[in-house]
């Protein structure tokens, strides 16, 4: 169930297999009945071809629309490399990775500080009406439909009419017309993003909070350690595997953002929420150009592949894997 | 406590009071953590609310300001209209057959797959896991231009086929499946083998009653994806009568352009509550399955 033993799956595997030798050498002649590949691959070809025609073909198919001029009315035509310089002179790319970066950087560092802290709170309160009232109600939004949410928000945010901005008076604060403002329509994207989603990154962590042991805790502090040092010695090392689960899941998640910008601000103003997925999105299915937007998915792709591999070699520095 | 007090008062007495003030002190943090805590909880819900008292608001309370929080009257007007005017009954049972199809089909295309890669011997059975695996850590929205050739020439545009087919294949869920039945022993296979067992009947009478935990979290946190998705029938539908509640939602919304718009707070509202009853009534499997999901990216 916890964060650490869960990553690890395949321990317990690995020392049953030591601790009884006699099975772990599952050659042929001793196991000789299991080696039916007939039926392995028989099991496995619903997945197989779901698999090739969804995911396998995609992918492949992706690179090869690249190099088309393609609107999939008319037939294709080769055209090289085309495509590919086009994208060096395309301003709006640019700006839609530069919008998504920016939304993923906001968002993600809400998720984590915000995610960690509600668990943490969560965790800590003694009521079992308080602790359950609170977790069904920060997880319930991330079990709503994107498409709802976003129509939901589009009135809450709405700048005169919607009820946050007139709260918002209420205690001083004049709120900005959000969606409809260039500097506000992405922190407000933010704002819907965290209601939205926030449940996810807070089950992350609760479950992190699960396997973190109470005695350490306790131990620590009977030595004298105060609350600020618990928390910086024993509770974020030990949380650093859900850290990273939850920032990678966040970071991935918020750079493919779709649904809120096309619903909420349409890439508006102008192309201040334009994020890269939507510009793909725009690029084939409103402009027809099917092989530029493939271009463009490359793009995406490669940074997304790219963050993961940084974050690959960054956990090896930071994430703390000991089991107590 | 008082017995001793009584006993040694000089030597009890002086260390008690600062402690009793720091237990308080602690006591007192805690209730008000507990306080924002309830705060934050409704502040979570309180949007919701709002959708749900503007779609039962008589079009003369509906969206004031300050909103009406207690309604003289309650109607079911704008549920009449939503019904009415648009083809939800459609959308709804859509979204009910598209969901219950992949949550179905994929459990099954899952359980195949995890007890080969999790029981049976073959060439490159590690090579094709991994491949698998791999698919986890890119979202599929990256590949919606091929995905979208793909479908369009299987001549599944427009069509329910088109949301269920693609999402039978769910590589989490094989790969948690696969985790877990490693972990059941192979003694009970070894016996139900003696008794002339099949893999098929291995699947059905061990492999399955022993890690329906496992499934059944695997299946909610499918069935709750492919309830709320909105990103693929957003690309293959575009006939308001074949499309999934959430999308045809916004397709309403904008073709309405501010006329009934209580019919659609009446639709988020249908949308919406289920999300949070389902919540309650299955809250520890779907945390188990949310936690699994996030795990095995």
């Amino acid at each position: 169930m916890s964060t650490v033993a869960a990553r690890d799956a395949t321990a317990p595997a690995r020392s049953r297999a030591q601790g009884r030798t006699y099975r772990a050498p599952r050659s042929p002649d001793k196991s000789g009945h299991r080696r039916q590949p007939l039926a392995a691959w028989l099991l496995l070809s619903p997945s197989l071809a779901l698999y090739l025609a969804f995911i396998g073909i995609p992918l492949v198919g992706v690179i090869v629309i690249s190099f088309l001029q393609w609107d999939l009315v008319s037939p294709p035509k080769w055209v090289g490399l085309s495509n590919f310089k086009a994208l060096a002179h395309d301003p709006q790319v640019a700006s839609s990775l530069l919008n998504s970066f920016l939304f993923d950087i906001m968002t993600t560092s809400v998720h984590i500080v915000l995610g960690m802290a509600l668990a943490l709170a969560v965790t800590s309160i003694r009521s079992r009406v308080v602790r359950y009232w609170a977790r069904t109600a920060i997880v319930a939004p991330f079990l709503m439909s994107a498409g709802v949410v976003a129509l939901m928000w589009s009135y809450v945010l709405n700048g005169e009419t919607g009820p946050l901005n007139y709260y918002l008076h209420d205690i001083g604060i004049t709120g900005p017309n959000w969606l409809g403002s260039s500097t506000w329509a992405l922190p407000g994207l933010v704002v819907i993003d965290v209601w939205a989603t926030i449940g996810f990154t807070f089950i992350i962590f609760l479950v992190g909070l699960q396997s973190l042991p109470a005695d350490l805790n306790e131990s620590a502090s009977i030595d004298g350690a105060g609350a600020m040092a618990r928390f910086r010695h024993i509770t974020l090392p030990m949380l650093s595997p859900a850290t990273l689960v939850a920032s990678v899941t966040a970071f991935i998640g918020a750079f493919e953002i779709f649904t809120w910008p096309l619903i909420d601000t349409d890439g508006g103003p102008g192309t201040a929420t334009q994020t890269i997925l939507l510009y793909i999105y725009r690029s084939a299915f409103q402009n027809y150009r099917f092989g530029y937007s493939a271009v463009v998915s490359l793009v995406n792709i490669l940074i997304l592949v790219s963050f993961l591999v940084v974050m690959g070699l960054l956990a090896k520095k930071w994430v703390h894997y000991e089991r107590i | 406590m008082s017995a001793t007090l009584s006993a040694a008062p000089a030597v009890v007495v002086l260390p008690e009071p600062p402690r009793r003030r720091r237990r308080t002190g602690v006591d007192v943090r805690r209730w008000i953590l507990s306080l924002v805590m309830v705060l934050v909880g409704v502040l979570m819900l309180l949007p919701v609310v709002w959708v749900v008292l503007q779609s039962v608001e008589l079009p003369t309370d509906q969206f004031n300001l300050p909103p009406v929080w207690f309604p003289a009257h309650v109607t079911l007007g704008s549920y009449r209209a939503l019904f009415d005017t648009t083809p939800f009954t459609d959308n709804i049972l859509n979204s009910v057959l598209v969901t219950g199809c992949v949550v179905i089909g994929a459990a099954l295309v899952s359980i195949f797959a995890a007890y080969a890669f999790a029981r049976l011997e073959f060439r490159g059975r590690e090579i094709v896991f991994t491949i698998f695996l791999a698919s986890l850590t890119l979202p599929t929205q990256v590949l919606a231009v091929p995905e979208f050739v793909v479908v369009k020439h299987l001549h599944l545009l427009n069509t329910q086929a088109s949301l269920i087919i693609p999402a039978l294949i769910q590589v989490f869920g094989i790969f948690l499946l696969r985790q877990h039945f490693r972990t059941i022993p192979r003694e009970l296979e070894d016996a139900a083998r003696m008794e002339g067992a099949g893999h098929l009947s291995i699947i059905r009478y061990v492999m399955v009653p022993l890690s329906w935990p496992a499934i059944s979290a695997v299946m909610i946190v499918t069935g709750q994806y492919i309830w709320n998705d909105f990103f693929w029938p957003n690309l293959f539908i575009n006939d308001p009568t074949r499309m999934t509640a959430p999308l045809a939602l916004y397709y309403q919304e904008s073709a309405m352009g501010g006329g009934e718009i209580g019919a659609i707070f009446a639709g988020m509202s249908i949308l919406a509550v289920p999300a949070v009853i389902a919540f309650i009534l299955l809250q520890r499997k779907l945390m188990e399955g949310i936690g699994y999901r996030g795990v095995s990216r």
